[in-house]
């Protein structure tokens, strides 16, 4: 009717009218190559990231990981957990740390100013005593209160310091930790016991400098946990912990092999990552005036690195799997998203001299536009498409007909991604072993495009206005502790 | 254009098609794994009941072709080295080759050997792919066979990718045959780093069986070679000989010098303490910190071993260290004093007399308060539990 409506304008036909008409068509067409350019791009990183896993499985094997544990040579790792009001997990997880196989390491956790539990858990659990010692503070962070450690557990040493978000927690475990790497773990992650011996073999393996490796970050969602270990995996319940877990599948099985096989990858999560730490130092630890510290620091060294005129590879080593609790709340997600989408730009434009840049090589001429051009304004495209499209119907410049089949084609593709990455899991990993988990992945694959998609988009295109207004705020975490809900439940009632 | 119907109807009916048959992919695969899963748990299933017979060492062994005998009786007739089976047969073997040594692993050993395992898989070397190169070295190193080492060691010289190099390294450690000794330390000149490392690894692993021959590559002129020979000794913890580590102890490189000092100090050279306390005063103070660490680990010197002065200077030169500009050779040689006994320890007291703050009572407050620390938690540990 509004079409209708619109026809019988007195503009009709008029040259104005044919110039909106050949807008908005041109519009159309341009989200139409947008979006297959983008599902092409990531079809190739399935690809890709297929080739390479399979590869990569292919020459894996369990002596050669008993070597590294039991090798005096390969460098020890000093584990950065920072903290901030984690009672809910924190003891958990640092048992899970501690218990890690690795010929050296020790696990530094940094309570940054909570005002829960968390400092008083880790002293009750760990029988920690407060212990004066020095350490080189060659990166800036706020003042430390007390430093604590424990004869039964020699590993693990407790940073109390004045809150100054994740950054400047980050760099005071810099500062604090002995050894010439260290690894990133937030502390409601908890880490398989082979992990380290995992993302620590590209950096004595490959003949180039490896500053920095990751590994892929999975849902414990739904998994049994006893004792800060994941004993056996599984699917949870609610739509949207399996949204996450689907979209995880894609982001890192797929995203990240790929953009690491192609060495432009920027990006390590800030849940599990292991650094050089002279390199770190080098460029002066995590920059704290940003929320996407973790990627600020990653395009910190590569810069760095490029700049001096050195070769590196930043690597993703899939087999490395880290746990941890995603959102469960479309709220506290909604926040994560914009969060993570506001970083990226705030390190998109701070870096901005990289783009398209060959001094940095691979990552200023496909690293840094693959963020802005997919990642970034991807959102403002696909949704402007949404309503341009409908838009298009509407007012009869477009067959209702061709707008559904165009809209059909882009939500299938989207599915044949999603379920693409579900595919890949199963030809490499197959960490859900259970026919019926199979088949909900693939449901989920398949409806997620309906809804989920869209809202994630709204979260991102909400979180690039935030940028542009200037907001800075982390936003609340909920953390509801690990394990499946029946698990939580026995635990609350006993 | 790019919009009209029938294109779009094309492009929907090949998206709907893939997707269909990415789906029907992912049952088939599934499928086909727990198929494999089947025929790799039964083949493991039939062979572990047969496996027993073989483990007897007093029944004689013997093999034609793929059939085994065992005291004459035929015990089993082990499918062709191809194929699900045959890759279900192989790994079943090569996983008890892990928990067997002497006279039963080389019982396992010849049947792969004889019942040509060995020999396809070392047609394996010569594939194309790098990836089947290094997994077939590795498969090699795992069957600990004998006859596979002229193969790896023309792979570990000749194959053009460094991790095919690398793979037929670990599998003649694995192995531990003398003959790669000699190609390996000769890998030790290899400019890239990793490498180096990496057959340092495999040679440390070798042993004892290696200690001749590194004792004599720490004189080597190549500094590298020298480093690292001293970081495998070191890595071993024993050394026929301390002289080519004492003198490299004088080395020009202090990375040496460090390594040397690491070497002696885990190699127990209690009649080199002497060397140690000279290189206390290092310029470089990544030495002294590993001087540090060797004292510690050295401990005081037995009255039977060293004269009074030798002891004296024993605790001096740590005191000194306590007092050293960096902080790393404090902890340390803080750490050493908490661990020398009643003399360490009244050294450490006369540190915290010093006024609040200054370095060296830190050290000591550090090193005393981990000592009393680690004597309460074995105080409790000694305790029934309950009376805690």
């Amino acid at each position: 009717m509004i079409g209708f409506a619109f026809i019988h304008l007195s503009w009709y036909g008029s040259p104005a009218w044919n110039f909106a008409r050949q807008v908005v068509l041109g519009y159309n067409a341009l989200v139409f190559f947008y979006v297959v350019f983008v599902d092409l791009t990531y079809l190739a990183f399935t690809f890709i990231a297929l080739i390479e896993v399979r590869r990569y499985l292919r020459t894996r094997d369990k002596e050669r990981l008993e070597q590294i544990f039991r090798s005096r040579l390969v460098p020890p790792i000093s584990i950065l957990c920072p903290a901030h009001n984690e009672g809910a997990t924190i003891v958990e997880s640092v048992r899970s740390l501690l218990r890690l196989k690795y010929s050296k390491h020790e696990v530094v956790v940094i309570n940054d100013g909570s005002k829960d539990n968390t400092l008083a858990a880790m002293i009750e659990a760990f029988s920690m005593e407060r212990l004066d010692f020095g350490y080189d503070m060659t990166v800036a962070c706020k003042p430390v209160k007390a430093l604590y450690a424990s004869a039964a557990y020699p590993k693990l040493i407790v940073v109390d310091k004045e809150n100054g978000g994740k950054a400047d927690a980050l760099n005071a475990g810099i500062n604090v930790s002995r050894y010439p790497l260290f690894c990133t773990v937030d502390a409601d992650a908890i880490l398989e016991e082979d992990a380290l011996l995992h993302v620590v073999r590209p950096m004595l393996d490959r003949p180039t400098f490896v500053p920095i490796t990751g590994g892929i970050i999975r849902a414990a969602n739904g998994c049994r946990v006893v004792k800060g270990r994941v004993e056996a995996v599984g699917l949870p319940s609610k739509p949207i912990e399996l949204f996450q877990i689907v979209e995880y599948m894609r982001a890192f099985l797929c995203g990240r092999t790929a953009q690491s096989t192609l060495n432009v990858m920027l990006i390590v999560s800030g849940a599990f990552g292991l650094f050089h730490k002279a390199t770190a130092k080098t460029v002066g630890g995590y920059s704290t005036d940003t929320v996407g510290e973790d990627k600020e620091l990653v395009v910190k060294i590569v810069r760095y690195l490029k700049e001096n005129k050195r070769d590196y590879e930043v690597l993703f080593v899939p087999q490395t799997v880290c746990w941890t609790e995603v959102p469960s709340s479309w709220q506290t997600l909604g926040r994560q998203r914009n969060r993570w989408h506001r970083g990226m730009f705030e390190v998109l434009y701070k870096h901005r001299a990289m783009f398209f840049n060959r001094a940095y090589g691979r990552a200023g001429l496909f690293g840094m536009p693959y963020f802005l051009l997919i990642e970034a304004i991807g959102p403002i495209v696909e949704l402007s498409g949404y309503i341009l499209l409908p838009l298009a119907a509407i007012l009869g410049l477009l067959a209702p007909i061709n707008a559904l089949i165009y809209t059909l084609c882009a939500v299938v593709l989207g599915i044949i991604l999603s379920v693409s990455a579900v595919l890949l899991e199963e030809a490499s990993f197959h960490r859900y072993p259970s026919w019926r988990d199979l088949a909900l992945l693939n449901l989920i694959a398949i409806v997620e495009n309906f809804g989920y998609r869209q809202l994630t988009l709204w979260w991102r295109l909400k979180g690039t206005w935030d940028y542009l207004r200037g907001q800075k705020q982390w936003g609340a975490q909920v953390r509801q502790g690990f394990g499946t809900a029946a698990q939580r439940a026995a635990a609350k009632a006993g | 254009m790019v919009l009209s119907l029938p294109y779009l109807l094309r492009i929907l009916e090949g998206l709907e098609a893939a997707l269909v048959l990415l789906l029907i992919g992912m049952f088939a695969m599934r499928t086909w794994r727990e198929n494999r899963a089947r025929v790799v748990l039964r083949t493991r299933a039939w062979l572990l009941e047969r496996l027993p017979p073989l483990f007897d060492g007093e029944s004689e062994l013997r093999c034609e072709g793929r059939q085994v005998f065992v005291g004459g009786a035929l015990v089993m007739e082990l499918p062709p080295p191809r194929g699900t089976v045959g890759d279900a047969v192989q790994e079943t073997i090569v996983d008890h080759l892990v928990f067997v040594t002497g006279e039963l692993r080389d019982r396992l050993v010849r049947v792969l050997e004889e019942s040509d395992y060995v020999s396809t898989a070392m047609l394996r070397l010569k594939s194309r792919s790098v990836e089947s190169r290094v997994k077939t070295c590795m498969l090699l190193g795992a069957m600990h066979s004998a006859i596979a080492v002229p193969a790896l060691i023309e792979v570990f010289r000749d194959d053009p990718d460094p991790f095919v190099r690398i793979g037929a390294a670990e599998a003649l450690g694995a192995i531990g045959s003398e003959v790669a000794i000699a190609p390996m330390l000769a890998a030790l000149r290899n400019p890239t780093r990793w490498q180096q490392v990496r057959v340092a690894e495999v040679l440390s692993r070798m042993g004892m069986t290696a200690v001749p021959a590194l004792t004599a590559a720490v004189e080597d002129p190549d500094i590298r070679i020298a480093a690292l020979a001293l970081e495998i000794l070191a890595d071993i913890g024993w050394m026929s000989d301390f002289a080519p580590a004492e003198r490299a102890l004088r080395h020009e490189s202090p990375e040496v010098r460090a390594r040397a000092a690491e070497a002696l100090g885990r190699g127990g050279a209690m009649d080199r303490v002497a060397a140690l306390f000279a290189a206390a005063g290092d310029a470089a103070w990544f030495v002294r910190v590993r001087v540090m660490k060797a004292l510690h680990s050295l401990g005081p010197p037995p009255a039977d071993f060293a004269t009074p002065a030798q002891s004296q200077r024993y605790f001096e030169v740590l005191e000194a260290g306590l007092h050293d500009d960096v902080w790393w050779v404090r902890s340390h040689a803080a750490e050493a004093l908490a661990d020398a006994g009643e003399e360490g320890r009244a050294v450490l007291s006369r540190a915290l007399v010093e006024e609040p703050g200054a370095p060296a009572r830190k050290a000591a407050v550090a090193a005393l308060q981990r000592l009393v620390l680690l004597s309460a938690s074995r105080t409790a540990a000694r305790v029934p539990a309950g009376r805690a």
